[in-house]
């Protein structure tokens, strides 16, 4: 006989919800966006990571959630690996998304 | 704010934490994040606890006065030259333990990590697993 017990109160304690919403960092430079996602029990080829219209979709085996990035991403240059049980994706910004410096003429 | 992330689906997580962090002032030490699931069966239990991003070197497990103590720390580091945008991964030390029964054959326990999941097997004692007789007809 096999019973199951939920003994914590994080994302997948429901037990019998198969989704969970991970938890995330999000970090910015000039560059890029960078997303840190828990994703324990993950392999890499459990990874799905899509950009499109401005949103950042992240499936990760039972892990699944939808960002709307505050700007616009390189998606061809979408990046991401998965170890520890964490998965990081690189969100390049493209050109129009970068803070563009004003040459300052001097006379 | 013009450079804000927003999750599509449900902010109320954020919400929650931002409402923790007004009221005790500093965030509350929690370890809502390292999940469990304890599992029985014939051979014994298994517990498995989520902890993402966490080194091998800074988990410790022990069993001791019939209980089940796993603890350790996690590190997180803003990458240098970045700001930070949403913070909800929790960093720092943490413990959680299981109070086992007395039939845990504690000579036997077993951990491993993998991908952010910590198993550790903690078998019956022998002399109290069910034995089957075998029957015989004369």
């Amino acid at each position: 006989m096999t019973f199951q017990v939920a003994v914590g109160c994080g994302p997948r304690a429901a037990g019998a919800a198969r989704e969970a919403t991970p938890l995330v960092d999000i970090f910015e430079n000039d560059d890029e966006w960078i997303v840190v996602a828990d994703v324990p029990g993950t392999s890499p080829e459990g990874v799905e990571v899509n950009v499109e219209n401005s949103r950042l979709h992240l499936r990760a085996g039972d892990y699944r959630r939808t960002f709307r990035v505050p700007g616009k991403v390189d998606s061809d240059k979408v990046t991401a690996e998965a170890k520890l049980g964490m998965v990081t994706v690189h969100l390049p910004k493209s050109d129009a998304a970068k803070p563009r410096k004003v040459p300052v003429a001097v006379s | 704010m013009l450079s804000n992330w927003q999750d599509v689906e449900r902010t109320f997580r954020s919400l929650e934490r931002q409402m923790n962090r007004s009221f005790f002032g500093s965030e509350p030490q929690s370890t809502d994040w390292l999940d469990a699931t304890v599992t029985s069966d014939e051979a014994g239990l298994n517990v498995a606890l989520h902890v993402p991003g966490v080194l091998e070197e800074n988990l410790r497990v022990t069993v001791e006065d019939g209980a089940l103590v796993v603890s350790g720390e996690r590190t997180i580091e803003v990458p240098k030259g970045y700001r930070p945008r949403l913070r909800e991964r929790e960093a720092g030390k943490f413990s959680r333990s299981f109070r086992l029964s007395s039939q845990i054959d504690v000579e036997s326990v077993v951990a491993s990590l993998k991908e952010g999941v910590l198993t550790v097997h903690l078998p019956k004692r022998k002399e109290l697993k069910a034995r089957q007789v075998v029957v015989t007809a004369s």
